[in-house]
């Protein structure tokens, strides 16, 4: 652990030159946000996989939707009563949106940034 | 210490880390009890409170790791500079969980079965594989279909990968074809699946994590392998030990990890992540967001052109009155790159590379420009290869997919010239 933060601090301090002599690994996982709904969220999805990848996605309500019917359907995703569904969702869709900020985060490293320029024909 | 006793360490230093997290301390954690907390399986990772995660990874330095569980973890361009990818520096992207062999390296009980569509059902134990067939040792990219996902917009599913899901590691195995002929294949054989043994996240013993394949006929390519080293060593927990399959040129994820079984099918194989949108595209363009229906979807094959610039990496500054070296690697899931060009300007102009030739069919190659800059200002060098078909890495980002696959934009990095 003190390891990854003496890590942090190296890379705020010289930047890309991480790049080239990191010795760690750098977690590029982002937290979920502190909203309500998300020890619903943490509860039902982490018996399976990690925080990580619900942070990293950024879908519409329906695409949430449709996600924990998958989940449902093809992972073994216990079933969820209709009110804890639908606060499940109220989370997600604001806090996981498609236009939220927090998506730009995974792209802004120093290699990818220039590759990355908003779509115009999207809005 | 050894580098044996230290990655023991490190996986005794998981394990005590896991059995100490309790389902209580995780509801502490998250503010809030958690109803159906003794389905929790035992040793469960806290991700509640992801900045647990320590950043190491067995084996690995310097990735950039986006899920903890499962693993994925990608590599800064700038350090896939080598010609050969080290085990360390290979990227990681896993579906399940990894079984405890090839944490502990054991071969004991393991064996590779081959059925289905053949004469004779094969069931093979690793000494016996190396002893009947004629080994080879070939450099072979492995890109995720999924590497740029991060470019799509609107942003597709899956871990948001920008650059660095590719690597070209060199593997010792067997041709797949010398096995598969040894056993017969049938004319009534059309595609195959394989079999793993790594674990579904949700530990139900009736579910794959992935199970894909590829067409007969590129199973009988010479170029598909089944190994057990990876640049001299054998294969590490994270690249499938004891044994896997690597289809060059095709999404990594048609390269089964941990191998236990290879079915010959009479059919398209339809295990876990072969249908819905999991490694399909759609038949005809979309436009971004579009919803397309699983039967307007197709499997992925090849994988398109690409290249890389892995020296020197973006935000660099360089004098105007000095040239600058530029080099990277470009390759094609069709085979050979013919070109590679470099443009300083935008695109309006475009410097010839020099491009050198793959160790064998499938490696990438390694291409290097020299670069002067008229003037002082900011610059970006683009990077385009040409493959033998002629086809071209675009510009921008390509055509939307639901999944985010098959980004082959040309990279581009920022230079200041002074």
């Amino acid at each position: 652990m003190r390891r990854f933060f003496i890590g942090l601090a190296t890379y705020a301090l010289v930047g890309q030159s991480i790049l080239l002599y990191a010795a760690d690994n750098v977690s590029a996982i982002a937290q979920l946000k502190n909203s309500p709904g998300k020890a619903l969220v943490v509860a039902n999805c982490i018996p399976c996989h990690s925080t990580a990848i619900i942070a990293a996605n950024h879908l519409s309500r329906k695409q949430w939707d449709e996600t924990i019917t998958t989940m449902q359907q093809k992972n073994d995703m216990w079933p969820i009563a209709a009110p804890i569904r639908k606060l499940i969702l109220d989370y997600l869709s604001v806090a996981q949106r498609p236009d939220d900020k927090g998506l730009n985060q995974g792209k802004a490293t120093a290699w990818a940034a220039p590759l990355y320029r908003p779509n115009p024909l999207w809005k | 210490m050894d580098s044996d006793s230290v990655m023991k360490q490190q996986t005794d230093d998981r394990r005590a880390f896991l059995k100490r997290t309790s389902a209580t301390g995780l509801a502490a954690a998250i503010g809030g009890a958690i109803p159906f907390s003794d389905h929790l399986a035992s040793g469960i990772f806290p991700d509640a409170i992801a900045q647990e995660f320590s950043g190491q990874l067995e084996g690995k330095r310097g990735l950039r790791v986006m899920n903890d569980r499962p693993v994925n973890a990608e590599t800064p361009v700038t350090l896939l500079d080598d010609e050969i990818t080290p085990n360390e520096r290979h990227f990681i992207r896993n579906n399940g969980i990894i079984p405890e062999r090839a944490w502990k390296q054991d071969p004991a009980g393991w064996s590779l079965t081959i059925d289905g569509e053949v004469r004779k059902t094969l069931k093979l134990s690793l000494a016996e594989l190396k002893k009947r067939y004629r080994s080879v040792t070939r450099a072979l990219v492995i890109e995720c279909g999924g590497n740029g996902r991060a470019g799509y917009n609107p942003p597709a599913k899956g871990n948001q990968w920008t650059l660095g899901a590719v690597a070209c590691a060199e593997y010792t195995g067997v041709r797949l074809k010398d096995v598969l002929q040894d056993a017969g294949v049938k004319d009534s054989a059309v595609y195959i699946g394989y079999y793993g043994e790594d674990q579904h996240l949700s530990r139900d013993p009736n579910k794959q994590p992935i199970s894909r394949g590829v067409p007969i006929g590129k199973a009988l390519d010479e170029h598909t392998l089944l190994v057990w080293e990876m640049n001299g060593e054998p294969l590490p927990a994270y690249h499938g030990y004891p044994l896997r399959l690597v289809c060059p040129g095709w999404p990594g994820s048609t390269g089964g990890k941990w191998l236990k079984r290879i079915w010959v099918r009479d059919q398209v194989h339809d295990g876990t992540k072969m249908t819905g949108t999991s490694y399909r595209v759609p038949r005809y363009p979309v436009a971004p967001g579009t919803h397309v229906p699983d039967e307007d979807m197709e499997i992925i094959e090849e994988m398109p052109v690409k290249s890389l610039i892995t020296r020197p990496g973006t935000g660099i500054e360089t004098s105007k009155d000095k040239p600058l070296a530029l080099r990277g690697h470009a390759w094609s899931g069709y085979g050979d790159v013919k070109a590679m060009h470099v443009s300083i300007d935008f695109g309006a102009t475009w410097i010839s590379a020099k491009l050198g030739m793959p160790r064998n069919k499938y490696a990438w190659q390694r291409w290097n420009a020299s670069v002067k800059f008229p003037k002082r200002g900011y610059y970006e060098v683009w990077a385009r290869a040409t493959d033998t078909r002629n086809h071209m890495q675009p510009m921008l980002v390509p055509g939307w997919n639901p999944k985010g696959y098959l980004n082959n934009a040309m990279q581009r990095i920022a230079v200041k010239a002074t």
